[in-house]
């Protein structure tokens, strides 16, 4: 009886301690947990029900089938700033890939190669990373716009277009300000996996007389793939999402001819009221519905062209 | 001794030398120095302007050095709120406390929560740990476009649009990178530490708040660092999420678009900019090789 009882005893404690071993992982993840299902879950499947709904004032929300899609597609095909965001959004990924990229890469290897000065360009590379990008574009333009033209003027005697206030040159300039800011954080994450290469295939390399042409292409960048492949997937990703500073630079009053899909929506949802926000959810899933297979598809493409893989 | 140490010293790292493609690429990182600093002196200089001075002399130094820009400031940098209780003018101070309560609420909430979800999910065999990890990795790279509108509307349903405390809440999430590093430090985490405070009588929260988190507070701090910044300098989140308390970064918006005021020069703006730069800049340049440094590692574990 008294073993039955003890018996009894030790399962009762060892079910308290079972218990009391989830209160602390239980009250560590209760906020994140709860956060998650609230402005992620919540607030993307609250999207996904938007899109399906209209507003009026009479009647709040009703449900409206694809009437948003059907509206967002008429628009994707017939209004000329989505032909126009869609080309600028992509014409700014691929700035990024193609441009911004392989100068990140080459100015990293310069940095992690210690030559001179490598220690003022690292901090030079951090720079844009800690200014806002307001105080970057307002003396971006005011250098451009104002101080340039007068300069030139002044002392050459040319008469210069102000680059920023022209429609015809604005892309450009909007291009090359994303390269020069683009290069910060990139540089360093670049620079962080250089710094993983190990020592001694370098220096393999040296005794073999590679020249650093032939080190950078053959040894760096095939041991700094990984750190590669993850900013592409990111920019890949971020392709309908990318102001391309246009907001910075021109608030809600940028040329419809210059914008991308990111700024589109971002412009949008600030003016809108509720009755605008279904039709603004039915694009973000139709954008969604585009970009979410192709990050994947990249991702796939990019793992297995990995000379580091197998 | 001390010259071998030195020779040593030298013969591990030893400067290289220039080759064709160094002097291509030091050529090229000098034309982005002079690309991204010109903008910045022209800022600086113009700041230390009159407008009078501004007006006649658009490109030439400033003459006289005025620093008259950053005294009118405080009265003259302010930005007009309209919202449903009525107009109010917004002044430089009350700009920079809303800057600093909300870079200081939302860097601490983004650190804080994904430091205790990474603890447990470092740690803990449990299901949901795994879960977790993989969602933090597929929120990552999933792309979601245009929830916006959704989050915005629930925002206002749950009382957290317009206000500080919303903005700390919503900005305390684990879908980050920073997760990610925490993660890893906690899993690299010698477990003897845990282990001799369990012996002890230590139960989970004193080993996790008394010895794990006061051991990895230069990480916490760092990315704490690295967030206040990020959050300083944010203009478009204060924008759409609270509108009535403009940040500096927010009011210099504004502000750029403002002209209304006597104020609203080149020189004044300018000056607005400077103000918002240069406490970051010597934030940065106080804690430069903590916050370059945890850059690197944090491409590492990218």
């Amino acid at each position: 009886m008294t073993s039955a009882n003890e018996t009894g005893l030790l399962k009762k404690q060892a079910r308290a301690a079972k218990w009391k071993s989830y209160v602390f992982p239980t009250v560590m993840l209760a906020y994140p947990v709860v956060q998650v299902l609230i402005f992620y879950f919540g607030v993307n499947i609250n999207s996904l029900l938007l899109a399906f709904k209209l507003y009026d004032d009479a009647g709040g929300y009703t449900w409206a089938g694809f009437e948003n899609f059907r509206t967002v597609f008429y628009e994707l095909f017939h209004d000329p700033t989505f032909s126009a965001g869609i080309r600028n959004s992509l014409i700014t990924l691929a700035v990024s890939v193609f441009i911004t990229t392989p100068l990140s890469t080459l100015f990293s290897y310069y940095v992690y190669k210690r030559y001179r000065g490598a220690e003022f360009f690292k901090v030079m590379l951090v720079l844009p990373m800690i200014t806002s990008t307001l105080v970057m574009v307002l003396t971006f333009t005011g250098f451009v716009d104002r101080f340039l033209p007068q300069f030139m003027e002044k002392h050459f005697g040319v008469n210069m277009v102000n680059l920023v206030s022209n429609t015809n040159t604005q892309l450009y300039v909007l291009l090359f300000y994303a390269v020069l800011v683009g290069f910060g954080s990139s540089s360093l994450l670049y620079l962080g996996a250089m710094n993983g290469i190990s020592p001694e295939m370098i220096e393999a390399g040296k005794m073999d007389g590679v020249t650093p042409f032939r080190e950078f292409i053959h040894l760096v960048v095939p041991s700094i793939y990984g750190t590669f492949g993850t900013l592409i997937i990111v920019a890949v990703a971020g392709v309908f999402t990318n102001q391309l500073n246009l907001y910075s630079f021109f608030g809600t009053g940028a040329q419809p001819q210059n914008s991308t899909i990111g700024y589109y929506l971002y412009t949008q949802t600030q003016a809108a009221s509720v009755a605008g926000y279904p039709r603004l959810a039915a694009m973000g899933i139709i954008f969604t519905l585009i970009v979410a297979p192709v990050t994947l598809l990249v991702r796939y493409i990019i793992n297995k062209f990995d000379p580091m893989g197998e | 001794m001390k010259t071998i140490a030195k020779k040593t010293k030298k013969d591990v790292q030893p400067r290289p030398k220039f080759s064709v493609m160094a002097v291509i690429l030091l050529i090229g990182l000098i034309v982005y120095t002079i690309c991204l600093l010109s903008p910045l002196l022209y800022g600086l200089v113009t700041s230390l302007k009159t407008n009078e001075d501004y007006t006649l002399n658009p490109t030439g130094f400033p003459n006289p050095l005025s620093f008259s820009n950053y005294a009118t400031a405080f009265e003259g940098f302010y930005v007009t709120i309209y919202n449903a209780v009525g107009m109010r003018n917004i002044y430089l101070e009350r700009m920079m406390l809303n800057s600093l309560l909300y870079a200081l609420g939302c860097s601490f909430m983004s650190v804080a929560v994904p430091c205790l979800a990474a603890y447990v999910v470092a740690n803990y065999k449990y299901k949901i740990c795994n879960v977790i990890y993989v969602f933090v990795i597929i929120s990552i790279i999933l792309p979601i476009v245009g929830s916006l509108p959704s989050e915005l509307q629930l925002a206002r349903a749950l009382g957290l649009y317009d206000n500080f405390f919303g903005l700390w809440i919503m900005s305390g999430h684990i879908r980050s990178m920073y997760f990610l590093i925490l993660h890893a430090t906690f899993k690299a985490f010698p477990k003897d530490y845990a282990e001799a405070a369990k012996i002890d009588g230590g139960g989970p929260f004193t080993v996790f708040f008394r010895i794990i988190l006061p051991l990895t507070k230069t990480v916490f701090f760092t990315i704490m660092l690295i967030k206040f910044i990020e959050f300083w300098n944010d203009y478009q989140t204060a924008l759409i999420y609270m509108p009535s308390n403009p940040t500096l970064s927010y009011g210099l918006y504004l502000f750029r678009f403002n002209t209304n005021t006597e104020y609203a020069t080149m020189p004044m703006t300018l000056t607005g900019c400077m103000i918002v730069f240069l406490p970051i800049l010597v934030i940065f340049l106080c804690f430069r090789n903590r916050i370059i440094g945890n850059l690197t590692i944090g491409g590492l574990k990218g």
